[in-house]
């Protein structure tokens, strides 16, 4: 393979070095800078919209992507006259205690469906990816009658509890996958060591799969976190609201548009996830190779 | 699955019935269904769903494509671009959406300003009024936000292909685009054809 690679490479080096630097620019780094230019404009936009005083938001003759006079007006609102803090506070809890409980659940029905032999375990793999294939917006109904029965409108508990609806399947499906991928012998020589299949899988296979698992808790940390629908129709109190439903709610009163303090809002509630992910991307991807792509 | 399975399953009798807030209703057999199918607004919202849906899903599907295709190559500062192209995606829908209404506002509108300020149009435009151009611009929202799980899903995909078969390519003298193309095939297409329907019907159907 190497000198598959070398011979590759050997044409590309006669090449004047210019015309090389040229070429990668034009295939890598163009694309990837107009990519990240359209990616990145609304961010811009929000940014810049978060900092601008009332006036210069509603001056007709301004250019709207410049700001001439920053100020930090809304966030000093967001933070102090609106309960952003306690949205804050709320959205963590929900992700974070969610996000375990699903990846707790699917590890354990992850690992039974991929290594365990029973009767059914394939068609109930699929039942599971089904399952989450069905909207939400089909779902709220019957759970919000669940709710009312269990009494937690307003609660968080609704939501650590619906959440995991859509996470467990998803995580599980992934895991499967992932699970996989890894090789039966390492698990079974464990066990002819005299290890219990507990112990096999958290020892053995855990560890191996972390990459997999990493990647289904930061896919159901940002779907729980992001959650839109749930929220709004359990959370009614402006207390116990999210990030995502009570920004939208309480800054956007019948047709006037608190556009500072949203994009503010906007920018501050996404830095978890966005730091999450810039840490672990490439856990991210290499997760997804083995569990989404051969699962 | 039980979670999921009773809410289900109370729907469809629901569906079947003729309840009503407070009412325990009765079996009625599929006259909802056959209301609701012979009401003209809503053949209309299943016609703009299925547009949506299809629209959307393939401007991701090509343009995850062409992400993964850029990003694939090794180049300095790959993680913090692999970071900034996820934004959107882990970016909350509600939010995001909002940005983008503000953008495409006739009044104080980015979109708008730009087109003004170089005489392409005279009066503002709708983008969110009536005609084909609000759902073009509600596609635009959704593909911005789900390009990027295409993306890695097909960087993934990508990475899976073993470096010596585009090796063994290059030596026969295959030219970059058509290693992609036959590698592609084999390797890419069942995964992300099966992650398009996944996106299109779940994800879709919540931002």
């Amino acid at each position: 393979m190497a000198t598959l690679a070398q011979r590759r490479r050997a044409p590309k080096s006669e090449r004047p070095f210019t015309e090389r630097a040229a070429g990668r620019w034009l295939r890598i780094y163009v694309p990837i800078l107009l990519f990240i230019l359209i990616t990145l404009f609304p961010f811009y936009w929000m940014a810049i919209t978060s900092i601008k005083s009332d006036q210069e938001l509603l001056d007709h003759d301004q250019n709207p992507m410049f700001v001439i006079v920053p100020t930090l007006y809304h966030y000093h609102y967001l933070f102090f006259e609106t309960h952003f803090l306690q949205w804050l506070t709320n959205t963590t809890i929900v992700a974070i205690v969610s996000t375990a409980i699903s990846l707790f659940c699917s590890l354990l029905s992850g690992y039974a469906l991929a290594r365990l032999r029973f009767r059914g375990a394939n068609s109930i793999g699929w039942g599971i990816f089904v399952t989450y294939l069905v909207p939400p917006t089909l779902l709220f109904l019957p759970l919000a009658l669940l709710i009312r029965t269990f009494h937690l409108f307003n609660n968080l508990f609704a939501l650590i509890l619906t959440y995991p609806t859509f996470l467990i399947p998803f995580c599980t499906w992934l895991l499967i996958g992932y699970f996989k991928s890894i090789p039966r012998e390492l698990e079974e020589s464990a066990l002819v060591d005299g290890a219990d299949r507990i112990q096999a899988m958290v020892r053995i296979v855990m560890p191996l799969a972390l990459p997999g698992i990493l990647s289904a808790g930061m896919f159901a940390f940002t779907l729980s976190w992001n959650e839109f629908l749930y929220a709004l129709i359990f959370m009614g109190d402006t207390q116990s609201k999210t990030i995502p439903v009570g920004v939208v709610q309480e800054l956007i009163r019948g047709d006037d548009f608190f556009w500072g303090q949203l994009m503010a809002a906007a920018l501050l509630g996404s830095i978890p996830v966005a730091l999450l992910y810039s840490f672990f991307v490439e856990y991210f991807v290499a997760g997804m190779t083995a569990g989404a792509v051969k699962g | 699955m039980g979670v999921v399975a009773y809410p289900l399953g109370l729907e469809i009798w629901l569906s079947l019935s003729n309840a009503a807030p407070g009412v325990d209703g009765d079996y009625v057999g599929l006259a909802n269904y056959r209301y609701v199918l012979g009401q003209a607004v809503y053949l209309h919202t299943l016609e703009n769903s299925f547009i949506y849906i299809f629209s959307s899903t393939i401007l991701k599907a090509i343009l995850g494509v062409a992400m993964a295709l850029a990003l694939g190559a090794a180049f300095r500062g790959r993680r913090l671009v692999y970071a900034l192209c996820f934004l959107p995606f882990v970016f909350p829908g509600s939010v995001g959406t909002t940005a983008w209404y503000y953008l495409f506002s006739n009044v104080h509108g980015a979109f708008n300003y730009a087109l003004q300020s170089v005489h392409l149009v005279q009066q503002p435009i709708a983008f969110l009024g009536s005609g084909p151009l609000p759902m073009a611009s509600v596609v635009t929202v959704n593909v911005w936000h789900g390009t990027a799980l295409f993306g890695v899903l097909c960087l993934a995909a990508l990475r899976s292909i073993p470096g010596d078969l585009l090796d063994a390519a290059a030596s026969d003298g295959a030219s970059c685009a058509s290693s992609c193309r036959s590698c592609g095939r084999h390797w890419c297409w069942p995964p992300s054809s099966r992650w398009s329907g996944t996106s299109a019907t779940s994800r879709s159907s919540t931002c």
